[in-house]
């Protein structure tokens, strides 16, 4: 050959390519959106509310000093002051007790007959429903309910689903046909029908029999994506290695299969959320809700039925507030579907 | 170059695309001529720019994120690229037909074949139904697909890859084009398919006098094929001459690594040739000459300097600074 | 098809019969007060004819095919809380709700294929994207909250009064002649419809949008446009007809939501269809009618399904329907 300059390419310095795990990866790709971000943000601030409650509309006091002795009201149950109405007791505060009170000064199950209905006032900020309770103060324990059924709700149909799911896309054959068939009953039932009736056989409604409900109505989406996932999955070579050395089905479901399946299982979970949150309303504005006088957002609404035209506030911020959080689930379950999809992938 | 029998002329024709992560220049001041009843092979590797250009001579780069930026594509004087929309619709299919790599996917599954070539027919020439029947029934005869009457209703999905390829000939030709662009169109298909496609097309050239712009990564059809060549590399040409002075004497040396590294069944040789290196991205070229990483003959001014089209001897056209040497240096 | 007909009526059966209480004691509860507080032996009497009479005196294993058979026979009993046969009662009911579903897919089919058309040709064009947003808020708007807005707006709050405040018919609808009584239906089926439709036009359009878009970055419409053929012609002819698949199965997932939403809705407009009944019976335990809707409900939903199944099967021709 000749002497010729000849010029190499160069390799990047070993040690820049960094190498992102699939979930910093997801996060990455989620948080670039701003949207979805944000959704997210608001999300935690409104479960902050929810956690905080006691501390954001009480008519006890947070902190109070009194006779000398330092008392968290809010927080315990206080021997001395078990029988106190604490309305009555802020009311008289002889000179020399201190107390902070919560931004809200008032419980969500106080009723005052002469403030009955009144429109929003600088006393009242969203208003009083028709037993004079104040509406900003349940709309804030109302998150309470809406945000844990939304959870627990989606927790157990996720659960619920993804076990069925992976079993029927494992094991395949008769195992998936008899789940298949499963997943088209419950998929046939009417949802919303469903659920009153199971309701409807309980003989004392609490929030449990509540999220249980929704739970068992709606496993089927995950289950379907989950099976779909796993039908494909154990055809691939990782899989049919594992199966080859010996390793135990529940095993190679669990630990090899499924996290590659759980990003569309995340999405559908957000999305759940919002369904679940929507479906708990609309059962309390039925009257198959939590009973009262728990306060749900759902269950406002159903009291501005009947005061539609007269009372506004009770239609306005119930709604908004459901609204906005499935508003900011769909938005955060729309933020995850783009940064789970592999074919955005840059 | 003889100007008389240029059906198709194109002038320095570059095509970029635009992209969040840079200006990809994919095509970079192409130039080449098509003349009546005759071959062009455009070879090159994946990525190197071909079908870009093809497509760029059809007008079918997608705008946003595509755009011809400079050029001239002169059909029989007339430049394409300064056509209306409207005007440039008429040349498609009627004057231009192009036929593509995959026939599967690139015939719309939900109508019928017939369907299909009647409409490539109606929509230029107009003509009643039974007209553009008879049009696609005649043509299906000469593509040669056995018993046209009733392959006319027939999905393309039940049709072998062969079928269907010729049916997509039917449809390119059925409005009588002066040109057919044939973007590797026997790439998908198995080996004796292939040659079958090819015979067909070398009898369609010398029936009805088409130019043919043969795209194609494979040397041995462009051997088999094609009257004139012009190698491409990343977005430029390298080299064209006619076919038989191309594999006589390449002078570029991509080309004559390219021929080097096709194995051939009477050498006994151990190892394979490859070209060490890979494809530059279309985003971030290297400067000068393009292939000078490559290229075991590259000194300074090929870092530093666009080699330019040079006649070498007449109608060989060599973008190499040291063309002159490449025989001498590259046994 | 059997094994999930089968599963649906099991479920149903299985279900109601885990209500507490004993039907005709409630029955009987709730007939009057007078009968639940007497002890004597004619009340026993008719205890025990009663019980004959619904079967309660044969085990439960006997029950469910016994039951069945009646199902088979379209016997779905009597209601228990006014004792008319319930295949009257459906037969009154019935007819709304489907009047109901088949204007709302129709609705939701209407504005979701030319929005999803124009999503996926003006791609990230500023119209495309205000009406991504769009679509999205509404999507997450709860249903009863946007019901009674409208009302508040549209029907009797203190702005306009366009539409009705509820019903499915004014009173004197039975005297109209047909092209009134059709009118004045779609009037006051008209915010229901909206209500109930209104939230799938996102889905439903953002699938129309994906799938026009994949339909507009394969090969065959590359071809279509090397042929000549005009921007229109590609994306009505070549590209709808593609796009148009994947949709047609959708009919089929918005079927169950349509007879679920519409309890709410229908409630919410004092409109009496299925979803209205499903939804009193419950509040009454009326367990034959509960039962009846729950049955009638999913089956409607497995003929959707089915429906769709049959309806893909003629519109691609790549598949072969045995």
């Amino acid at each position: 050959m000749t002497e010729a300059a000849v010029k190499t390419i160069e390799m990047p310095p070993a040690g820049e390519v960094q190498h992102q795990s699939y979930w910093r990866l997801v996060a990455h790709e989620f948080f670039k959106q701003r949207l979805s971000t944000i959704a997210l943000i608001a999300t935690g601030a409104l479960i902050l509310v929810a956690i905080f409650a006691p501390y954001l509309a009480n008519n006890a006091p947070i902190i109070l000093k009194y006779h000398g002795g330092t008392y968290f009201p809010s927080t315990f149950t206080y021997r001395e002051f078990v029988t106190t109405d604490w309305t009555d007791f802020m009311n008289a505060l002889p000179t020399g007790a201190w107390a902070l009170m919560p931004p809200v000064p008032y419980n969500p199950t106080q009723t005052d007959i002469f403030h009955r209905l009144q429109a929003p006032s600088s006393g009242h900020i969203m208003g009083t429903d028709d037993l004079g309770r104040d509406v900003f103060s349940r709309m804030i324990w109302g998150a309470r309910i809406s945000l844990s059924v939304g959870f627990v709700a989606v927790g157990i149909a996720v659960f619920i689903g993804v076990v069925i799911g992976a079993f029927a896309g494992y094991f395949g054959k008769w195992t998936d046909i008899l789940l298949s068939r499963v997943i088209e009953v419950v998929i046939c039932f009417p949802t919303f029908f469903l659920i009153i009736t199971i309701i409807a056989l309980v003989r004392k409604m609490n929030i449990y029999y509540l999220m249980f409900a929704i739970g068992i109505v709606g496993w089927t989406g995950v289950a379907r994506l989950v099976r779909g996932d796993l039908l494909k999955l154990r055809e691939q070579d990782f899989a049919v290695a594992a199966r080859a050395l010996g390793v135990p089905p529940t095993r190679i479901i669990f630990r090899h299969m499924l996290p590659n399946a759980l990003g569309p299982v995340l999405v559908s979970a957000s999305f759940g959320i919002a369904g679940a949150i929507l479906m708990e309303s609309g059962l309390s504005f039925l009257g198959f809700g939590v009973p009262p006088p728990t306060p749900s957002w759902g269950a406002i609404l159903s009291l501005a039925r009947d005061y539609v035209y007269q009372a506004w506030w009770l239609t306005a911020f119930p709604g908004a507030a459901i609204f906005v959080s499935i508003l900011c689930y769909n938005l955060i379950g729309e933020g995850l579907r783009d940064a789970v999809d592999p074919r955005l992938r840059v | 170059m003889a100007e008389n029998e240029h059906v198709l002329e194109v002038r320095h024709l570059s095509t970029y695309f635009f992209t969040d992560r840079g200006v990809a220049k994919a095509v970079e001041d192409v130039s080449f001529a098509l003349e009546r009843g005759k071959t062009l092979g455009l070879v090159g590797e994946s990525g190197c720019g071909k079908s870009v250009t093809a497509l760029s001579v059809m007008r079918l780069v997608a705008d946003p994120p595509g755009r011809i930026v400079q050029g001239e594509v002169l059909l029989e004087r007339t430049d394409l690229l300064k056509l209306p929309e409207r005007e440039m619709r008429t040349v498609r299919g009627s004057r231009i037909g192009m036929i593509f790599q995959e026939p599967m996917t690139s015939l719309n599954p939900v109508f019928t074949v017939g369907n299909q070539i009647m409409e490539a027919y109606r929509v230029h020439k107009g003509g009643s139904r039974a007209e553009a029947r008879e049009r696609a029934l005649e043509m299906m005869r000469v593509v040669r697909i056995p018993d046209p009457e009733g392959r006319l209703s027939a999905y393309p999905h039940e049709l072998s890859g062969g079928m269907q390829q010729r049916v997509m000939i039917a449809m390119a030709l059925v409005c009588n084009p002066t040109i057919l662009i044939a973007d590797e169109p026997t790439t998908a298909l198995d080996v004796t398919i292939q040659s079958q496609i090819l015979s067909l097309l070398e009898d369609l050239q010398r029936q009805f006098r088409m130019a043919i712009l043969f795209i194609t990564h494979d040397l041995a059809v462009v051997a088999q094929t094609a009257h004139d060549v012009a190698v491409m590399y990343a977005s430029r040409v390298a080299e064209t001459a006619d076919v038989k002075t191309l594999f006589r004497r390449p002078l570029h040396p991509y080309t004559r690594l390219l021929f080097r590294s096709i194995p051939r069944g009477d050498e006994r040789r151990k190892k394979l040739d490859t070209i060490k290196g890979t494809v530059p991205s279309s985003i971030h070229y290297p400067s000068g000459c393009k292939f000078h990483p490559r290229c075991p003959l590259a000194v300074e001014r090929c870092r530093v300097e666009e080699p330019l089209l040079r006649e070498m001897e007449p109608g060989h056209f060599v973008a190499c600074h040291r063309a002159e040497e490449v025989e001498e240096l590259m046994k | 098809m059997v094994p999930t007909l089968i599963g649906i009526t099991l479920v149903t059966f299985v279900i109601v019969q885990l209500a507490p209480g004993d039907p005709v004691t409630l029955a009987m509860g709730m007939q009057g007060d007078s009968l639940s507080a007497t002890r004597g032996t004619a009340t026993q009497q008719i205890v025990l004819e009663q019980r004959k009479l619904l079967g309660l005196d044969k085990p439960l294993w006997m029950r469910y095919p016994m039951w069945l058979g009646k199902l088979a026979m379209l016997d779905f009993g009597r209601s228990f809380k006014d004792q008319r046969p319930v295949k009257d009662i459906l037969a009154e009911r019935l007819p709304i709700t489907i009047q109901i579903e088949l204007l709302s897919v129709f609705l939701a089919y209407v504005i979701s294929i030319p929005l999803g058309v124009h999503s996926a040709v003006r791609a990230g064009s500023v119209s495309e994207r205000i009406t991504t947003v769009i679509l999205f808020i509404l999507y997450s708007l709860p249903s009863f909250w946007v019901a009674y807005i409208l009302l508040y707006f549209l029907a009797g709050g203190g702005y306009w009064h366009i539409f009705p405040i509820g019903g499915a018919s004014a009173p004197e609808a039975a005297s109209y002649g047909a092209g009134k009584w059709l009118v004045d239906r779609l009037w006051h089926l008209a915010l229901p419809v909206l209500v109930l439709t209104y939230g799938s036009f996102a889905g439903l359009s953002r699938f129309m949008r994906t799938g026009m878009m994949d339909v507009l970055r394969q090969d065959y419409i590359r071809t279509a446009r090397a042929k000549g053929l005009s921007e229109r012609t590609v994306i009505f002819k070549h590209a709808m007809r593609n796009s148009i698949i994947p949709i047609v199965t959708i009919l089929s997932g918005l079927l169950p939501g349509l007879i679920g939403g519409a309890v709410i809705t229908e409630t919410i407009f004092n409109v009496r269809g299925m979803g209205q009944l499903g939804y009193n019976a419950v509040l009454a335990r009326d367990y034959p009618v509960i039962m009846a809707v729950a049955v009638l409900s999913a089956v409607l939903t497995l003929v959707g399904i089915l429906l769709s199944d049959i309806l893909y099967a003629v519109v691609d021709p790549r598949i072969k329907y045995d």
